[in-house]
């Protein structure tokens, strides 16, 4: 049973004026939630002026395009416990880091979703499997620049 | 076609004969074609964005798959594309069918950098407010909250929301 309200969550992503790499729009989807699209730009610095923001039935997807040398803001709802995603959706992006995990509720996490105990399960496979096929070789599945995602 | 949703959230509808431009990778729209062409075979198409979105594909022109309507010959379509294929890398402008209004207060702000020069060598990396995400596949956040450890390094790109008594966004990754 949940105990906290529900919060919105306003997040702006700006990307910064790029300097010795290509400067190229990110489609960025998150998980645990659809949210909603209240200001995107190209080639611009978000300016603060929250007038701009879009309130009155905004599009609501989970994937949405943070434009070349620009910014996206999106809101959503802390409805959600649990561990989550927001990532770039282009593979080799993500995988050289452009994701960050955000921990929704901490407190409601380990009694939703009926529990962690399929969680421990799996860590317990994968130690497994890790020691002994991993481990022995060079300690991690990772090469130099994979985030793992 | 026309487009119902995207991503589930049903859409007001756009005219027929829509043409989607390139959705960026992840995005889904439901859709309806209306089977109102001659019996024939036909090309689906698919642009890639011109080299905009996620870099130049060498084999762009030759995405496609085939419509084919009962009672055609078999074979490859002769159709011939009706325009070029879009370019650029942008989001449909839709409307959802189920009006929502959001409050307006103050966003939190994340940056995203690139830097080619991480670690060793010509490494590419893209940075969230300047640190490039690495997860721990030995310790996941999950095994964090069994454990009731709410210590991270700060490239784990950590972030804490929805916590009682807590409106904002913490955008700072922990140390």
């Amino acid at each position: 049973m949940s105990t906290d309200v529900p919060q919105w969550q306003y997040w702006i992503i700006q990307q910064d004026a790029v300097v010795d790499g290509p400067a190229v729009p990110h489609p960025i989807h998150l998980h645990g939630h659809d949210f909603y699209v209240l200001d995107q730009a190209a080639n611009t610095v978000w300016s603060g002026d929250i007038s701009r923001l879009k309130t009155d039935n905004p599009i609501r997807r989970d994937t949405a395009t943070l434009p070349a040398a620009g910014y996206l803001v999106l809101a959503f709802e802390s409805d959600n416990a649990g561990v989550w995603l927001m990532h770039c959706h282009v593979p080799f992006h993500v995988s050289a880091g452009l994701g960050v995990q955000f921990i929704e509720r901490m407190d409601e996490i380990k009694e939703s979703n009926g529990g962690l105990a399929g969680v421990e399960e799996g860590c317990k496979n994968w130690k497994t499997w890790e020691r002994e096929f991993v481990g022995a070789r060079n300690g991690s599945v990772l090469i130099e620049g994979d985030s793992g995602l | 076609m026309s487009l119902q949703a995207h991503e589930y959230a049903p859409s007001i509808n756009l005219p027929c004969h829509l043409t989607l431009t390139h959705p960026p990778a992840g995005q889904r729209y439901d859709i309806i074609i209306h089977a109102n062409a001659t019996t024939s075979n036909y090309w689906l198409r698919v642009g890639t964005g011109g080299g905009t979105c996620d870099g130049p594909n060498a084999n762009a022109a030759n995405i496609r798959s085939i419509f084919r309507y009962a009672g055609a010959a078999s074979g490859e379509p002769n159709s011939t594309a009706a325009a070029p294929l879009p370019t650029g890398c942008y989001d449909e402008a839709v409307t959802p069918h189920v009006k929502t209004s959001v409050p307006q207060k103050i966003p939190e702000e994340m940056k995203v950098g690139f830097t080619n020069t991480a670690g060793s060598g010509n490494l590419v990396q893209w940075l969230v407010n300047g640190s490039p995400m690495l997860i721990d596949l030995a310790y996941p956040t999950l095994q964090h909250i069994i454990d009731g450890n709410d210590t991270f390094e700060s490239r784990r790109n950590v972030f804490k929301l929805g916590e009682k008594d807590q409106v904002r966004v913490v955008h700072h990754p922990w140390a």
